[in-house]
């Protein structure tokens, strides 16, 4: 009984960091519509910028996630300017080669910037907690509560604020919103940016439980993917139960049957879900 | 207008090409050929077999060059990027023979060196492969040298070694890479000759895995007093982390992929407390590994830990340009590779062999004794001789 709930935990942790990858990513979906590829390496480029702040600069741990997290909001919002704006009119094939081509720049800028080493990012909380015999470590706890957090923020933040209105006035009628004075560049960087810097909090809050090093966004950038597929492209709530449905999968489909097929289930989930309910759990369809 | 520009810096700029071209003229150049993963996960990897190749390219030009034939040459390390995917390395190795007509290339990747034995003997070039996969040098090829051990060699005293410790049930976290699946055959014959057992066998992508509380939970609900992990440093000292926090108390044992100095960058020396695992160069008890670590350090950065690749590396490219300077050609690698076995010991010709590799076996397996270390008590322990 304590490995099912060891288990359990382990698939809780992985769904919530997969979700926080997966929110951004969301965000940038459901609004622009463009397959942002490069997620992952801006992941990848946020865990990089706070361990550099933590190790050369002993920056406090959370002031460096949220420097990390306004340092990428700008870049971001700066990649929307000078890659995707000028795409938006062209076909959409455009966007789809320059998203990868931006994911090969990333990474070899970070080779030549930071070098190919495997980093260990300092952590002040990865003491183990048992719990009735189920093991884990604050920094894991760290996770699925931050998930939780930005998840309802984000969502709070896009219900109810001003400013989150006009990103969802854009998402449901561009045309519609642009009438009412809106302007759509604005929302545009605004989305990129706040999609980056959710990337950034992902990468500070998962990077101690795991390496720091140039492909390290490649895998969660899939796995994110997969999660939006199955939550449903552009929903919030779809990237949460997303998340959480792949590790849980991964966790108990691993732990019982076999390892090697952890990610046959992962994979196996989005060939299913493409083939019987395409726009996923909680999609309003494709456009 | 603008076509009057084009004229004029044409006009500027070709001269001077002129010129760039006659000095690489003047000084005649053999080059070698490098493939291996220079981006991608496995990139510190291949850096550091690059960097080897480097460091003895950089001191045989400083001393202006090898002579022969009476010719002197200077030698430049020709390198590309295969992501250690053997496709791209025969793509590397077809283009390195055809465009920089090199008698040799490297590769740190079974997948791509078996990949380039398919071709070599047939296109004419000595495949240097850094791998311990023993079928490398079983098929028969005449142009194959393989740089490290035998899998066999560490499988089977690692093994000894698990079982005079009291070590009876073993776990396995395998990489999925090809290397992990043969190491791990062989570890289960071995370990079965023992007598010993095997309780799971949980694969992990070393690279790409985000998390191992899956594996680790798994395996360790087997109750195994040893578990062994086979793959890269890094990954494997986050692996023993882990395991520790989820409460496991029993020993490691370690693929020799993984190097117990680059492993404590990432884990605690008293969390890998009974680790088996292969001595790291500058411990062993090799009288030329601690000058070649200082060297390496002044050359790349006092952070920089000197590996057993990069020693390989660095003494293989040695071997092979006194190979052609015996053999009196940069070209005819038959008569190149023949000469190889008459470049021991390296210690005659004033170059450190710091793995101390002494020989040569006619089937181009390099010989050397190789050693295995223990954590006991926070340190690691005097290294224990492998022979094989």
């Amino acid at each position: 009984m304590v490995l099912f709930f060891q288990q359990l935990v382990n698939g809780i942790m992985l769904g919530a960091a997969y979700s926080l990858v997966a929110l951004g990513l969301t965000l940038i979906y459901g609004i622009l519509h463009i397959p942002n590829f490069a997620h992952g390496h801006k992941y990848m480029w946020a865990a990089f910028t706070s361990l550099f702040l933590v190790v050369n600069f002993h920056t406090n741990y959370w002031v460096s996630l949220v420097i990390a997290m306004v340092v990428l909001g700008f870049v971001g919002a700066g990649v929307e300017r000078l890659v995707y704006r000028p795409l938006r009119n062209a076909p959409h094939v455009n966007s789809f080669i320059a998203a990868i081509g931006l994911l090969l720049f990333l990474e070899s800028l970070s080779l030549i910037f930071w070098g190919a080493d495997f980093r260990r990012f300092p952590t002040l909380y990865d003491k183990p907690i048992h719990i009735f015999g189920v093991a884990i470590t604050l920094q894991r706890l760290l996770v699925i509560v931050a998930a939780a957090l930005f998840i309802i923020l984000l969502q709070v933040f896009i219900k109810r604020t001003w400013l989150g209105a006009t990103i969802e006035a854009v998402a449901q009628n561009p045309e519609g919103a642009q009438l009412v004075g809106i302007s759509i560049d604005r929302v545009s960087s605004l989305t990129f940016g706040i999609g980056t810097s959710l990337a950034a909090a992902a990468a500070t809050l998962i990077a101690p439980i795991f390496l720091v090093y140039p492909t390290m966004g490649a895998m969660p950038n899939l796995k994110a993917f997969v999660v939006i597929i199955i939550g449903g492209m552009g929903s919030i709530p779809g990237a949460v139960i997303g998340g959480l449905m792949l590790g849980l999968m991964e966790a108990l489909g691993g732990g019982y049957i076999s390892t090697d097929y952890k990610d046959l289930f992962a994979f196996g989930a989005l060939v299913t879900f493409l083939t019987f309910r395409p726009t996923g759990l909680f999609g309003k369809g494709v456009r | 207008m603008r076509k009057k520009h084009i004229g004029i810096i044409l006009t500027l700029i070709f001269p001077v090409g002129l010129l760039m071209t006659a000095t690489a003229w003047g000084a005649d150049v053999v080059k070698i050929g490098y493939s291996g993963p220079l981006s991608g996960g496995a990139a510190k990897y291949g850096k550091n077999c690059e960097a080897g190749m480097i460091m003895a390219m950089d001191e045989i030009n400083a001393k202006g060059g090898i002579t022969v034939a009476g010719k002197k040459y200077k030698i430049e390390i020709a390198s590309l990027d295969d992501r250690y995917k053997p496709d791209l390395t025969v793509q590397n190795a077809r283009r390195m023979t055809s465009l920089d007509k090199v008698p040799a290339v490297f590769c740190p990747h079974s997948g791509g060196i078996l990949a380039m034995m398919n071709f070599n003997e047939k296109d004419g070039f000595i495949v240097m492969g850094y791998t311990t996969h023993p079928k490398t040098v079983e098929m028969g090829n005449k142009l194959i040298i393989r740089m490290p051990p035998d899998i066999r060699a560490y499988a089977s005293a690692f093994s000894d070694k698990a079982k005079e410790r009291g070590i009876k049930k073993v776990a396995a976290i395998p990489g999925v890479h090809e290397y992990a699946k043969i190491w791990m055959d062989i570890f289960k014959e071995e370990w079965a000759k023992r007598g010993g057992v095997l309780t799971d066998v949980s694969s992990a992508d070393y690279m790409k895995e985000t998390d191992f509380y899956t594996h680790l939970t798994k395996v360790i609900a087997g109750k195994p007093d040893g578990i062994l992990l086979i793959g890269a440093s890094e990954p494997a000292g986050l692996i023993v982390k882990q395991a520790r926090e989820l409460g496991y108390k029993g020993k490691f044992i370690l693929g020799d992929q993984a190097k117990l100095d680059e492993m404590t960058k990432v884990v605690s020396i008293d969390k890998l407390e009974g680790t088996i695992a292969v001595t790291p160069l500058t411990n062993r008890p090799i009288k030329d590994a601690p000058a070649f670590g200082k060297a390496y350090q002044k050359r790349f950065g006092e952070a920089e830990a000197p590996t057993f690749e990069s020693a390989s590396h660095y003494e293989t490219v040695y071997i092979l340009a006194y190979a052609m300077e015996i053999a009196g050609t940069v070209s005819d690698v038959i008569k190149i590779r023949a000469a190889i076995p008459q470049v021991f010991p390296l210690e005659k010709r004033g170059t450190l062999a710091p793995t101390g590799v002494y020989g040569l076996r006619d089937n181009g397996a390099q010989l050397r004794i190789t050693y295995g270390t223990e954590v006991i008590g926070g340190k690691w322990t005097e290294p224990f001789g492998i022979r094989y």
